[in-house]
């Protein structure tokens, strides 16, 4: 009996492999079909925005979608299409970088706790400590210390996110230390700089790049919540956040002016997350299968 | 079990020390106290006078020394804007805050322990597919977006529940619970989803193990053996996971305070970022910290009532 399914099981497998990867992964093609769209908006902002999403015009006030302003206008009479798409580009600014300073901090501190014992008990103390402030509060309290720039809400974001990547990162190399692979390296006579390029990071990029995409979900979410309370990029940028925020105190008699920003974000996120977990199932086949 | 009590207590001794030094810290990085409370038209003597009556002329680690020892005695520092103890802050705001993440972590359990065991039951079938990809989408709306939805369909097109405010429950179970519904259901739904994977994650590792069968085999009833035998087994993770989720609560505060209109900790808190009130902002962090250490070493501990095996490593 179970070997019979087992074998169906198998055919199935096979079955599926002879797909073209995008038809096999189809929650990586439609996450990154998604997060496409969206970069494209962000990059093509200035051509798609018919109007400047700075202009104010007090004539126009809270006007509903029509074909001349497609989102509305908000309560200063700025049209909100041309706001959601420059809003893209914050959004998509603070995920990417994110999600690569907080993995490359956070690998080299991990890959340094994971070969070094003391460094080891000291850092893993210091990210403990840090990852018992919520993140949210940490970045709150570093925006209240500077300038709200869009710079600063990076660095604050990074900082909140860095602990969980440096946990992730010491603990791949403290398993694959203990491969059977890696000790057949080292006893070959592998120098530390050869395990570590050959053996240990090819190994850890998956998980990590998996890792990765959740950061730049949470970054993102994250800065929207900063500068939805007022400790993110200055009023004067347009981004989904702030859009929110300006747009909360008119909610009951125009929702389009917080939906339409936050709809964007929401469909941003969940794009991204959908690539996370597709590739998780493609990178990892043990967890998948695990979580499947 | 002792062994292991008493390795948990030590372990938590560094976190709340690195907790102190941060928090320490970015007070320090906050600007010198001193000229805040001189004012605008100081002059620098007034100044150094300050610095020495708050003893800011000392040595750093002297500073950091009174300093936790003024908070370990509740001393939480006076705020800038108001001039009262943030102490006495924290207390006259923490009882919507309390509500909220109580009718949160209730909904989130009903909510997300069902849908996570309903889907390890029907694995790879439709219930299990529907229920996930929910809780894909509670992790990737944000929840200050869902709150908003929430409002527009169950305050504003069906109006059935305010859109905001708070009301103490002293006025009312009834009135007290309409306020906090919706901001609980928005805060509640992510909460929910990372409840709901890991009890799924969980049940699955357990159902697949040599003593559920035995329980199967010797004619117990299909509910018996996965709300009884294999949940309690599959508690330790989940336990872990509901700690760990304190934190997505107490950031989603902040927000969820901010749209529904809540005098509570987080209202505090935004309220303090546009004063630059930074010992209210200081006394929230530690509070938050404070209570999510302790929590999660509450659940740490509980293990060893949750898992028998605990007791003896």
């Amino acid at each position: 009996m179970a070997t019979a399914s087992a074998l169906d099981d198998d055919a199935v497998t096979h079955a599926v492999r002879r797909r073209p990867a995008w038809r096999r992964h189809p929650t990586v093609t439609a996450g990154l079909i998604i997060l496409g769209l969206v970069c494209a908006m962000a990059i093509a902002a200035p051509w798609l925005a018919s109007i400047d999403p700075t202009a104010l015009s007090t004539a126009k006030r809270l006007r509903p979608p029509s074909p001349e302003f497609w989102f509305g206008t908000d309560m200063m009479g700025r049209d909100v299409w041309s706001r959601t798409l420059y809003g893209a580009r914050v959004s998509v600014i603070t995920g990417l970088t994110v999600a690569a300073l907080a993995t490359g901090i956070g690998l080299l501190l991990g890959l340094l706790a994971g070969f070094d014992r003391t460094i080891d008990a000291v850092m893993m103390r210091i990210m403990d400590g840090l990852m018992a402030i919520p993140a949210i509060l940490l970045a709150i309290a570093l925006m209240a210390l500077t300038r709200a720039s869009l710079g600063n809400v990076i660095i604050a974001i990074v900082v909140a996110e860095v602990p969980r990547v440096v946990r992730l990162a010491r603990g791949i190399v403290l398993t694959l230390r203990e491969a059977t692979f890696v000790e057949a390296a080292t006893a070959s006579g592998t120098g530390f700089f050869g395990l570590l390029f050959r053996h240990i990071l090819p190994n850890a990029v998956a998980p990590l790049v998996v890792q990765s995409t959740y950061i730049a979900a949470s970054a993102m979410i994250t800065e929207a919540i900063l500068s939805f309370i007022g400790a993110g990029v200055p009023s004067s940028t347009p981004s989904w956040g702030n859009m929110m925020a300006e747009g909360r105190t008119v909610f009951q008699v125009a929702p389009q002016l917080v939906l339409f920003p936050g709809l964007c974000l929401s469909v941003t996120v969940l794009a991204i997350n959908m690539l996370g977990d597709g590739l998780r199932d493609m990178l990892d086949p043990r967890l998948a299968r695990r979580m499947k | 079990m002792l062994g292991y009590v008493l390795r948990r207590l030590v372990a938590t001794i560094p976190v709340v020390i690195v907790v102190a030094v941060v928090v320490f810290l970015l007070a320090r990085l906050a600007g010198d106290p001193a000229s805040v409370i001189a004012g605008e038209n100081a002059t620098a003597e007034q100044i150094a006078q300050i610095r020495n009556r708050l003893g800011l002329d000392q040595p750093l680690l002297v500073q950091f020394a009174r300093w936790s020892w003024s908070i370990a005695h509740g001393d939480l520092g006076v705020s800038i804007f108001t001039n009262t103890p943030v102490a006495q802050l924290i207390v006259q705001r923490i009882g919507p805050t309390f509500s909220l993440a109580v009718v949160t972590i209730v909904l989130a359990i009903l909510l997300g322990i069902p849908s996570g065991v309903l889907a390890a039951v029907f694995v790879r079938r439709v219930p299990d597919r529907v229920i996930m990809m929910l809780a894909v989408a509670g992790f990737s709306i944000p929840i200050f977006v869902l709150a908003y939805l929430l409002i527009l369909g169950f305050a504003i097109s069906w109006p059935i529940l305010p859109v905001q405010g708070y009301t103490p429950l002293a006025r009312g179970v009834l009135p007290w619970l309409g306020n906090l519904i919706l901001p609980g259901l928005a805060l509640a739904l992510v909460y929910a989803a990372l409840i709901a994977r890991t009890t799924r994650a969980a049940l699955l590792d357990v159902l697949a193990e040599d003593y559920i069968r035995t329980a199967r085999a010797k004619g117990l009833l299909p509910r018996e053996v996965v709300w009884l035998h294999a949940l309690k087994a599959a508690s330790v993770p989940i336990a872990t996971v509901i700690g760990i989720g304190i934190a997505l609560l107490v950031g989603g505060a902040v927000v969820i305070e901010t749209v529904f209109a809540i005098p509570g900790l987080g209202r505090l808190t935004v309220d303090a970022i546009a004063r630059r009130d930074f010992p209210v902002i200081q006394g929230v962090i530690l509070l938050f910290s404070g209570i999510y250490v302790l929590i999660n070493l509450l659940i740490d501990l509980s293990y060893t009532w949750l898992d028998p095996r605990v007791r003896f490593t």
